[in-house]
């Protein structure tokens, strides 16, 4: 019986089809077919290189995160040739100079472009010598913290911390350090056969540190457990300058000379206009870095917005040749509903072919999209360490395909429909 | 007047007119006096009216079951499918319903004597070929009623007796009423009752 239902069903649409298939416009399906497969495309690979992209942008390879710059005074020229002279002559040095007054800080706090400003930490009242003997190295040395948050892969490693118990001091040197170190001063000891170090033999090789003031001495053991290029000081954890400055400082609170400054937007260029004429200095290779990855995002919007309307377009391109074949084949349309066919009957063709030209477009738009991205996923593991996660692009085009193959269903549904009711 | 023919007063003015399968009425009129209107009105493909119109006890408005299953209709216009031929205008009905087989439709084609050209697409035949198409697919459903609409305003005297007794014994078969406008040859058919507008 069931069978015989079905039969009669296909009947009834066979021919049905045979009439409505031929009220079709074939170049105008497949304009929208090949518009909205270019849109999609467009989208997907849009949306999939800055997905892609986007960890290589943010990948932060220095401890120092991505997300402040470190701004210093310049130091002027009369500023040191007196200052040095004074400090041959055995008298105090007139440092002001370097230091920001609160007001300067109150007024760049200010200024639109900037989110926050953070301060270094800095050893203030007690000397600190550092002693690695592998190295023959024994010197003082000088500590300063900044906030947690503005280290980046740092925060991964478990020896950042500082616990009074163990009497252990993590260390992050600036890389350069480690340049002066093979290619100077170990090359002024031959003789005395200082290994040439990397990266990470440097990080395996523990040393010790003896801070002494009018207080008293203590010794730690210390290890180099990262580097930065963004920041010229030997950084160690807050915790642990706070408890130094506490039990072994004078108390004195140091005056900040160096400002850590997040901007709200770091392309304006009100920012360089700003520092110029204030003689703060800036790593550059910051402030091109993050103009780099706005123009990125900038781009990749543009890109989007044009290939949103791309698919806009397609869309209302086909509700149109709908709605045209619809009102050309009116008398169609109302002579099936006249004869018996329900509206259910009548749209089914409609629904079918146009639900389907949009699925396979989006479908093959998806494919292509995917051989790009394995295209450039290849170009760019030449260049780059790259993994490319499985997103959820396209479960969520899938999806968005549904919904909008339903709002199609509706809209040729009550189009139909009011030809035939009226 | 007979009594079986109410005047065009009567049937404006009567509260209800009471239409029963197994009889046949005639509502005559001249052009432009609504007598299409009337059958549109029964087939609910126009609404544009005041009042209701009953079936068996329901009211009904755009239902399909009517179309398919109590009431078939032939147009004046014929509602044909100019780029079908009328083998598939009969079957695109036929097919809805299951009522006829092929033998039957072909037969029927034969005796209205279209049979040669079933495969003909409807806009290469002539009005009158159409006019005997239609009424070949209204015969392609059961029906309660079959409404007539100028039925016979193309054909010649042949097809018209053949037609006539081809109704006829459809009628008979679903036991069915007929409800026919015509301007005309109200000779056909034995009315129950005559409609004046």
């Amino acid at each position: 019986m069931n069978t015989f239902s079905v039969t009669i069903k296909n009947l009834i649409y066979k021919m049905l089809w045979k009439l409505q298939i031929k009220t079709f416009l074939p170049l105008q399906l497949i304009g929208y077919a090949i518009t909205l497969c270019i849109g999609v495309i467009i989208i997907l690979t849009t949306y999939n290189i800055y997905k892609d992209i986007q960890p290589l942008l943010k990948k932060e390879t220095d401890v120092f995160g991505n997300n402040g710059v470190v701004i210093s005074k310049e130091i002027s020229d009369v500023s040191s040739v007196f200052g040095g002279l004074n400090s041959m002559k055995g008298n105090n040095v007139d440092r002001s100079s370097i230091y920001f007054t609160n007001e300067e800080i109150s007024i760049f706090k200010k200024q639109s472009f900037v989110e926050n400003i953070s301060f270094f930490n800095t050893a203030s009242g007690f000397n600190i010598y550092l002693y690695i003997n592998e190295l023959g190295i024994h010197t003082d040395i000088f500590f300063e913290s900044i906030p947690d948050k503005y280290l980046g892969t740092i925060n991964d490693n478990d020896l950042w911390k500082w616990d009074e118990k163990e009497k252990f001091i993590p260390i992050v040197i600036p890389k350069d350090y480690l340049k002066i170190l093979n290619l100077g001063y170990a090359e002024s000891r031959k003789s005395s056969g200082i290994p040439l170090l990397s990266y990470n033999a440097v990080k395996w090789m523990k040393g010790e540190i003896l801070i002494k003031s009018k207080i008293g001495k203590e010794k730690f053991t210390c290890q180099i457990v990262g580097f930065t290029e963004k920041v010229n000081s030997i950084l160690v954890p807050n915790d642990f300058l706070i408890w130094a400055n506490k039990n072994y400082g004078d108390g004195k609170k140091s005056k900040p000379n160096k400002l850590i400054v997040e901007f709200n937007n770091s392309n304006s260029p009100e920012i360089i206009k700003y520092l110029k004429e204030n003689k703060y200095e800036i790593n550059k290779r910051d402030i091109e870095f993050n103009k780099l990855i706005n123009i990125f995002r900038v781009a990749f919007f543009l890109i989007f917005i044009i290939a949103t309307v791309i698919i806009s377009l397609s869309i209302s391109f086909v509700l149109l040749s709908v709605n045209l074949i619809f009102q050309k084949n009116k008398t169609v349309l109302i002579n099936l509903y006249n004869i018996g066919y329900n509206l259910q009957k009548i749209s089914l063709l409609y629904k079918i072919i146009i639900s389907g030209i949009t699925f396979i477009s989006i479908s093959i738009a998806l494919i292509i999209s995917n051989f790009i991205r394995e295209v450039y996923r290849q170009n760019l593991s030449t260049l780059f360490e790259i993994n490319l996660e499985k997103n959820n692009i396209y479960i969520a085009t899938l999806a968005i395909t549904i919904l909008f193959i339903l709002l199609i269903n509706i809209f040729i549904k009550k189009k139909i429909n009011n030809i035939i009711s009226n | 007047m007979s009594e079986s023919e109410i005047s065009d007063s009567d049937i404006y003015l009567k509260e209800t007119i009471r239409l029963e399968s197994n009889n046949n009425y005639l509502f005559k009129a001249n052009s432009g006096n609504g007598k299409s209107s009337i059958l549109n009105f029964i087939y609910q493909c126009n609404q544009n009216y005041n009042g209701s119109i009953i079936y068996d006890g329901i009211e009904y408005k755009n239902s399909i079951d009517i179309r398919n299953n109590y009431i078939s209709y032939v147009f004046q216009d014929f509602k044909l499918f100019n780029n079908l031929s009328v083998w598939d205008n009969i079957k695109i009905k036929n097919n809805l319903t299951s009522h006829k087989t092929d033998n039957e439709i072909s037969k029927l084609l034969k005796e209205i004597g279209l049979h040669e050209k079933k495969n003909s697409l409807i806009k290469e035949l002539s009005i009158g070929q159409r006019q005997r198409t239609a009424i070949v697919r209204a015969l392609c459903q059961p029906f309660k009623f079959l409404l007539l609409d100028e039925p016979f305003s193309n054909l010649d005297e042949d097809n018209i007796s053949i037609i006539t007794e081809i109704l006829n014994k459809e009628l008979k078969n679903q036991k069915a009423g007929l409800i026919v406008t015509t301007l005309n040859n109200e000779y056909l058919f034995s009315y129950n009752k005559k409609f004046n507008l």
